[in-house]
């Protein structure tokens, strides 16, 4: 055992060597037998021998004799030691309680730092670091068709895609086609929305999930002709059925047809991306089937890859299938596809799941690193600060022979205290944040209902725990341990002058938390500078006010197309009477609302863009007053009107972006020109007016794409969004659209309620969610660094209450002892703020894919922050001068 | 080994017993037993120590250097107080051990 080691866990060297004193045990007793037989008339030697001889086997006593002392020494040295753990416990917990404003001040620090990191590590591990629940999850995949020449990188894929790859591509050893959609679920006048996926049968055997009851979809249910069935999920058995009675076999009500269960899952089967309820299959005919031309490609495609085999390999085969599929194409298509950028891909399924939370996770991550951090650098400070105020205790404690060791530890025990005690907060906090955690759930975090404290994430904060408290307590312990003990005795007073090194460290440590607090705050300045430049960003119309929703008026429900016009007609009529509601109108997309579907458009005539339109523009197909209610602005001609209906003449409305693209606007009008719309049966339809562009997708995103706008009238309406522009507020704008709905119709559900605000937010919630919490950090960390300086000061301004005193009686005016104290803190401060600033321009580089409109070392945050923090050290440091002053000279000359 | 056999734990009962009176070392204690008993009770003299040992291990026992009254360095044993209380408990058990084993052998078979 090394002498260090030795020393500082107390272990004592023994006064007497335990083997050489069996051995002269041993002996005394020999020789003791040897004289008393010597004096009864035996010679020296016979005498010794005799002695040996009814002493027996020496050496093996000797041996058990050594065995057991040492035994009894280990334990009477374990037991010194734990009671010596147990002074120093008890020791310091009262020092603790005898100072509860420092004791509760710290234990929050850590608790404040533990518990971020808590929730924090239990959101990462469930949702980066867990595999998905299924077979071998690493082997899954997804599939999808990119055109990125024509603004589309992701899109949908086709029966005939899920058919060819399914067949040709040696590396997918199973695939399936789904979608995530709503149903309608339950009787007349009771019925609800429920998410629901339709899937191709073998949707279930890619997972290499098993029904829990009943069976899943055979392959035939893959293809038309079969009685309607549905797979439930375990919590649909619950609510449904209730527990335990038979489901299989039962009927269940969707979209207005009763359906078969046949089949429930289990319960801890849940698709991440989807909590469906509800499983139905997929179904297309031969004809579906062979039909290239007329398949719909909205359709998620799902993987399983051959065992073995990299996504890489995959994508190299699915290029080597395009290709070929490609050579036997028709030259125009082919043409298309390559102008168009045209790829199939793979991507691994958890990697494709996390690839928008997984940086944000991990700046939030270094952020609580940070903070905790701080917490420790805070702590330390305290810790230091009580320490020199005892200088002279420990002075005298080292004299009366004291080990440093046995300095050393009983501080380590006292920041050991503290962070247990932190922790324990810390988890419980971290508890109730993970509560705060479901703000997540509106935004989709996959999985993020799977977080939890487990024993993984109890483990990882007695790490935290055991670093905190040794980073805590091991510094200013060492700095006190090696006090100039001299200096310390002789100086007068209760407290001693801490030598340079205290100083130095101390200075050291506030610094470091006003350079770690500046990183935080810096980071926390950009990312709000980007929230605003982005919400600052004209969507291009007026979304306040605006609330939207989904109706789902389906074929199911009014089979005939005029019967679902009329339907919206008398529910527009109806609501638009209500008082409070400016205006309402339906669209089959709205923007924000995280669907949409391109379609080829381009003039009449204009052969030049062809290749380049494939699945180019949005078009939605609208409602007459569309443009008024949403605030679009007309540009030129005119918008739509009743009179657009399936009796008159096709019309369109392009806006800026799309006009710009093929007319030369503004300096040439559309208003007049023939557009096709779609690539396969494409319709002509003559523009009769220009709109202004909105954004689609995300405010950071401006969409280059191009819109076109349809009458509803001549397109037909299925499934259709809402858009009600009211003055009364969301509820009652929602309460009145529910309210003219059921008074229609009381079986259309209305689905997906938000604000158009609401939704515009959602877009920005990769960095909205990062800012929120990164602000919370930065607060508390500016908190922290704040206290940690008031701390020092107020410590170093008490000390010198003396000299203060004597500065005032010799005639030096408030101001020069202001101005002292704030020289002093500038010392400090300004190091700090200058390390900080280093730090956070290397470090806001990693921020730089959070950041919209603003450079990652942009002077103006930079110097806000600077600004912010040295008012901080400020304010820290006039405070304790002022109250040092208050008291008065005579007092502060009396108390030593 | 000459003479009787003691049973097992009887030489502990033994040692506690010649510690009771103040400290004293080993050599003393095998010498008292010897004489008390007349030299019917006998231990190979080295046995004694391991339960010296295992008795200080116990902690009935504690030991400390000293000199013996020829001005020899010598280890003596004395008596702790759980010691004291485990002297009271070994004796009556062996009193009534030795009561048990006299009432059979003078049962009238």
């Amino acid at each position: 055992m090394p002498a260090g080691f030795r020393r500082v866990f107390r272990i004592t060297r023994h006064q007497r060597d335990a083997a050489r004193d069996v051995r002269d045990e041993l002996r005394f007793h020999i020789e003791m037998r040897a004289k008393e037989l010597a004096e009864a008339g035996l010679s020296t030697e016979g005498a010794l021998r005799e002695a040996e001889a009814a002493f027996g086997d020496r050496r093996s006593y000797e041996s058990e004799c050594r065995e057991l002392t040492a035994t009894r020494q280990r334990r009477a040295d374990l037991r010194s030691q734990l009671a010596a753990l147990a002074r120093d416990l008890h020791y310091s917990l009262r020092a603790l309680a005898a100072r509860p404003a420092y004791t509760g001040i710290a234990v929050l620090t850590f608790a404040v730092g533990i518990g971020a990191h808590t929730a924090l590590f239990a959101v990462v591990r469930s949702v980066l670091i867990r595999p998905l629940p299924f077979v071998e999850p690493e082997r899954l995949a997804l599939l999808y068709n990119s055109y990125p020449r024509a603004g589309v990188p992701r899109s949908g894929n086709s029966i005939g895609d899920h058919d060819d790859r399914r067949e040709h591509v040696p590396a997918i050893a199973e695939a399936g086609l789904y979608q995530q959609i709503s149903a309608t679920l339950g009787e007349t006048g009771s019925t609800r929305n429920a998410f629901s996926m339709p899937v191709t049968p073998s949707f279930f055997s890619t997972l290499g999930v098993k029904p829990a009851l009943g069976r899943t979809f055979r392959e035939d249910e893959g293809w038309p002709g079969h009685a309607p069935v549905v797979v439930i999920s375990h919590g649909l058995w619950n609510a449904h059925f209730g527990r335990g009675e038979a489901a299989v076999g039962k009927t269940l009500r969707l979209n207005g047809t009763p359906h078969t269960v046949i089949g429930v899952m289990p319960e801890t089967f849940r698709f991440p991306t989807w909590d469906a309820e509800l499983w139905l299959p997929l179904a297309f005919s031969e004809a579906q089937r062979s039909n290239r031309a007329q398949q719909p490609s909205d359709f998620q495609m799902i993987a399983r890859l051959a065992p073995g085999v990299s996504i890489e390999e995959a994508q190299s085969q699915l290029d080597a299938l395009d290709a070929a599929l490609l050579e036997a194409a028709p030259p125009e298509i082919a043409r298309q596809a390559e102008q168009a950028g045209y790829r199939s891909r793979v991507v691994g399924f958890q990697d494709d799941l996390l690839k928008d939370v997984r940086a944000p996770l991990y700046l939030l991550w270094g952020a609580v690193a940070f903070i905790l951090l701080i917490g420790c650098l805070n702590v330390a400070t305290l810790i230091l600060v009580r320490t020199t105020a005892r200088l002279r205790e420990v002075a005298t404690r080292y004299v009366l022979g004291a080990g440093r060791s046995q300095i050393v530890r009983q501080q380590l025990a006292e920041s050991a205290i503290l962070a247990l005690v932190g922790g324990v907060l810390g988890v419980l906090w971290g508890a109730w944040a993970m509560g705060l955690v479901g703000v997540f759930e509106e935004y989709q975090v996959p999985r993020i209902d799977e977080v939890r404290i487990d024993a993984g994430v109890v483990g990882f904060v007695a790490l935290l725990v055991a670093a905190s408290s040794l980073v805590a307590g091991l510094l200013p312990a060492l700095a006190a341990s090696r006090i100039d003990i001299g200096a310390a005795l002789r100086s007068g007073g209760s407290t001693a002058t801490p030598g340079p090194g205290i100083t130095r460290l101390r200075k050291l440590l506030v610094a470091s938390q006003l350079a770690v607090a500046f990183v935080l705050l810096a980071g926390a300045g950009l990312m709000l500078a980007s929230v605003r430049n982005a919400f600052a960003v004209d969507p291009g119309f007026e979304p306040r006010g605006v609330v939207a929703a989904g109706v789902v008026v389906t074929p199911e429900r009014y089979p005939a197309s005029e019967r679902r016009l009329r339907f919206i007609d008398d529910f527009l009529e109806r609501l638009q009477a209500t008082a409070g509601i400016v205006g309402a109108a339906t669209a089959s997309q709205l923007p924000f609302s995280g669907s949409e579907t391109s379609t080829a458009v381009r003039p009449v005539g204009d052969d030049r863009a062809a290749g380049d339109s494939v699945d180019g523009h949005l078009v939605t197909s609208v409602s007459p007053g569309y443009f008024d209610v949403m605030r679009i602005p007309l540009l030129d001609g005119r918008g739509f009107s009743e009179r657009d209906d399936g009796e008159s003449a096709p019309v369109a409305v392009v806006d800026d972006g799309l006009a710009r693209r093929y007319w030369h606007w503004p300096e040439v009008s559309p208003v007049g020109e023939q557009i096709s719309i779609g690539s396969q049966r494409p319709q002509r339809a003559t523009v009769v007016g220009v709109v202004g562009g909105v954004v689609h997708k995300d405010l950071t995103e401006p969409d280059p794409r191009g819109a076109v706008y349809l009458p509803q009238r001549q397109t037909g309406v299925a499934f259709t969004r809402i858009a009600v522009r009211g003055v009364a507020g969301r509820e009652a704008t929602l309460a009145a659209t529910r309210e003219a709905l059921a008074a229609v119709d009381p079986d259309v559900p209305l689905i997906w309620t938000h604000t158009m605000e609401e939704s515009i937010g959602f877009t920005l919630m990769n960095r909205r969610i990062p800012l929120l919490f990164l602000a919370a950090f930065a607060i508390v960390a500016l908190l922290l660094a704040a206290m940690g300086l008031y701390g020092a000061l107020a410590y170093s301004v008490a000390q010198r209450s003396r000299e203060v005193s004597i500065r005032l009686a010799l005639g030096s005016t408030r101001g020069r002892i202001y101005a002292l104290v704030l020289g002093q803190a500038l010392a400090v401060a300004v190091p700090g703020l200058v390390v900080g600033l280093g730090a956070a321009l290397v470090l806001s580089r990693w921020l730089r894919s959070f950041l919209f409109r603003i450079g990652p070392s942009d002077p103006g945050v930079l110097a806000a922050v600077a600004a912010v923090l040295a008012l901080a050290a400020l304010a820290a440091s006039v405070l304790p001068t002022w109250r040092a002053l208050r008291i008065g000279v005579a007092p502060a000359l009396r108390a030593e | 080994m000459a003479g009787s056999n003691l049973f097992t734990g009887t030489l502990d009962l033994l040692i506690l017993k010649a510690t009771a009176r103040g400290a004293v070392h080993g050599y003393a204690i095998g010498l008292w037993i010897r004489q008390t008993s007349s030299g019917i009770l006998q231990v190979e003299e080295g046995a004694l120590y391991p339960a010296l040992h295992r008795l200080e291990k116990q902690g009935w026992l504690e030991s400390d250097w000293g000199l013996t009254d020829s001005g020899r360095e010598a280890k003596f044993y004395s008596l702790t107080g759980a010691g004291r209380r485990q002297l009271r408990t070994e004796r009556g058990r062996w009193t009534r051990h030795v009561g048990a084993v006299e009432a059979v052998l003078q049962a009238k078979s």
